[in-house]
């Protein structure tokens, strides 16, 4: 599976359409020219390595660590934004209070219990 | 020889050319000038397009430009200008005008049109107590007000806001409000009373955007593509003005010119500019020169002029902050696909002690990429969608924004090697202040914490004044007679928002078009001889 796959799999489940692989991999070429190589390594290592990349991301956002997952994560979301096929990811088209409220709190669970997974994988790797 | 050149096609260079257009006089504007590039408009509703067609063109960009502020993260703009096709408003305005920046952000245009091809359009008179310290009284600028107004077309209500922005005649019906303005000013309605008493004002914005058609101008289409789109014909811009001058042959347009220094010989002013084609020189001869290139460009050339490479000019801008909104009941709405993007609402709040009223404009925040706030969550990537989709429909933002004065403004300065030197100043925002916003908002059912307040970035505000203030007896170099008219310069004259002296707590672009109408008025008056 490729890095794109992988990241995209973990944001939104289905598999990535080709037109988003490719724009991704276009802009995340001109993204890791900007980290050192030690970023781009441990980038490398996350997707590679580690199955729960998800969790890995909520845990170095807060940590402040693996930038680079972090900013490739952010850069998948604009990307997939575009595509007419995942509007219903970013847009409520029906209102649904009582729905809403549950799965923000779900959400809210859902994210503490990544976010401790997510501190256990960061120790798995290298440097971090 | 020309009687006017005219350097800058923004607000105030449009506005100058009219006045003198009505006096008979043809100016020359000179300008860089670029364009937007030459796109087939969207013409559907922003979230309807996107339903059915890939939108990454529109959103990122071919070159996927859109990523601007996630790949270029010590360069940041602020998100409209991120749009690819807004990107042309600051195109090269690192090569035309190159600045060390330091504590501050700067937003330089070299468009034809300039930063209004962005702006949110919010027109406001000053009152008396906002041109406090201005050598020019509000009686002299109201005719000029009427005749902008005429040209630009604006929407709005004559509120409560009244005593702020002042009574308004034939202005069009107020745009819809978006449903979550609806209720907070649904809510004002029904604590007003006790809302006034403490000094808290809300009302409809004072907008150069239509809501009926105008002339060839059609109404708003509520079509949310605020963001991505320029030139939409119900936001007025000043390249509406300017194509419709140069059709008429009533301004001679010369763009692809960059202005670098005036000189002077007997009474003839040369303004040497760069042809950006082939770097070449070029002289413009006039009688008399208008600087309306910006508060910062406008100063650049008057040191540049005067090789001055040691003083340090004021720059102010209006401090800002931004509370993000949250209005509980509406969480898990549907999300308005249906909407004006920009201001919804204005709020004053004019605290006791005779401090300036702070004014605050409620965006809608209909119109950006979802994605722009996929890192304001503090949730997984997955989760952080759930709330995207179910918090963003129930969010409005308040940009709230602060009067500035020279004490706390930046300072501008022109180094030998052609770079402006920029240095900001921290503005002491006060956490009382923070917290009595929040306060005023709960009552409206809108609420948020100190800790989500973001504090605009210095020089964000993008309300550039104050480089080359007008004073009522100017006896220094880089101040300006009440004519406009720039000491030890006789025939050079500033019309942007540089001759401010301080800044009030409001857009200053309407006032700025006014002032430039009448300075304009009064140089046609001096150059047919009248006085
Ligand atoms: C996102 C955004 C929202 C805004 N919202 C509002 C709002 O709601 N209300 C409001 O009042 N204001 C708003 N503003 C601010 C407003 O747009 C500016 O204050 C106003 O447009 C400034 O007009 P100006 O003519 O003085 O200068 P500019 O718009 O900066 O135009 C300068 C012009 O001069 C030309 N120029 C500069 N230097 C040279 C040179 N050396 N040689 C030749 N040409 C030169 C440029 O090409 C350009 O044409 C907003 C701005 C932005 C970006």
């Amino acid at each position: 599976m490729s890095d794109a796959e992988k990241i995209y799999k973990a944001i939104f489940k289905g598999s990535i359409p080709p037109s988003i692989e490719e724009k991704y991999q276009k802009v995340f070429e001109v993204l890791a020219a900007g980290f050192s190589e030690v970023c781009v390594e441990e980038y490398k290592t996350a997707v590679e390595d580690i199955h729960d990349i998800e969790a890995l991301e909520l845990a170095g956002r807060f940590r402040k660590k693996l930038p680079l997952l972090v900013h490739a994560f952010e850069i998948m979301v604009y990307i997939a934004e575009t595509v007419p096929g995942n509007q219903s990811e970013f847009i409520n088209y029906k209102t649904r209070k009582i729905f809403g409220f549950l799965s923000m709190t779900y959400g809210g669970c859902r994210s503490t219990v990544k976010f401790l997974k997510g501190l256990f994988l960061l120790r798995k790797i290298k440097n971090v | 020889m020309f009687d006017v050149v005219i350097v800058g096609s923004g607000l105030s260079g449009v506005a100058a050319a009219l006045g003198f257009i009505k006096k008979g006089i043809k100016p020359c504007i000179i300008d860089v000038g670029s364009k937007p590039e030459t796109l087939p408009p969207i013409t559907e509703n922003f979230y309807e397009y996107r339903k059915t067609t890939d939108s990454s063109s529109l959103m990122l960009g071919e070159r996927l430009e859109g990523l601007h502020n996630l790949l270029h993260k010590d360069r940041p703009l602020p998100v409209k200008l991120t749009s690819p096709r807004m990107q042309f408003v600051v195109r090269g305005s690192q090569s035309f005008s190159p600045t060390i920046e330091e504590n501050y952000r700067l937003v330089q245009s070299f468009a034809s049109g300039g930063l209004a091809n962005a702006w949110g359009a919010g027109v406001y008179r000053y009152n008396k107590r906002d041109l406090d310290g201005f050598p020019v009284s509000e009686s002299e600028l109201s005719p000029y007000y009427e005749e902008i107004k005429q040209e630009i077309g604006m929407s709005g209500s004559n509120d409560d806001l009244v005593k702020y922005f002042g009574r308004e005649d034939r202005l069009q019906h107020p745009l819809e409000l978006s449903a979550n303005a609806e209720r907070l000013y649904a809510k004002y309605s029904s604590h007003k009373k006790k809302l006034n008493r403490e000094g808290v004002f809300l009302g409809r914005p004072r907008l150069a955007v239509l809501s009926e058609d105008f002339g060839e101008r059609k109404a708003c289409d509520y079509s949310n593509l605020e963001f991505w789109q320029p030139d939409l014909s119900y936001i007025y811009t000043p390249t509406l003005t300017l194509k419709k001058l140069i059709k008429e042959g009533k301004v001679i347009y010369k763009s692809g010119y960059l202005a670098k220094s005036w000189t002077r010989e007997d009474n003839v002013l040369f303004v040497h500019s760069e042809d950006i084609r082939d770097n070449s020189i070029v002289q413009f001869r006039c009688r008399k020169l208008v600087l309306a290139a910006g508060a910062v460009n406008s100063a650049r050339l008057a040191l540049a002029s005067n090789r001055d490479f040691q003083s340090r000019l004021n720059l102010l801008d209006n401090p800002a902050l931004q509370f993000p909104l949250i209005l509980l009941h509406r969480i898990g709405s549907r999300l308005e696909t249906r909407a004006f993007g920009l201001t919804q609402l204005n709020i004053v709040f004019a605290f006791e002690g005779g401090q300036r009223p702070l004014q605050g404009s409620l965006l809608e925040i209909t119109s950006p990429a979802r994605a722009e706030f996929f890192q304001n969550f503090p949730f997984s990537a997955r989760d952080n969608l759930i709330f995207i989709r179910n918090l963003l429909p129930a969010m409005m933002v308040l940009q709230l924004f602060f009067p500035s004065a020279p004490e706390n403004g930046a300072e501008l300065k022109l180094n030998a090697d052609d770079k402006l030197e920029l240095r900001g100043k921290d503005f002491p925002f006060q956490g009382q202040r923070i917290k009595s916003v929040l306060k005023t908002f709960r009552k409206l059912g809108a609420y948020s914490f100190p800790s989500l307040v973001i504090k605009v970035p210095n020089g964000f505000g993008i309300h550039y004044a104050g480089t080359l203030p007008m004073v009522s007896k100017p006896n220094r170099s880089y101040t300006c007679s009440p004519n406009g008219e720039l000491y030890g310069e006789p025939g050079v004259f500033v019309a942007d928002a540089s001759v401010l002296p301080v800044l009030p707590a409001k857009n200053c672009s309407f006032f700025v078009m006014a002032n430039a109408m009448r300075t304009a008025d009064y140089m046609s008056s001096v150059l047919s001889g009248e006085l």
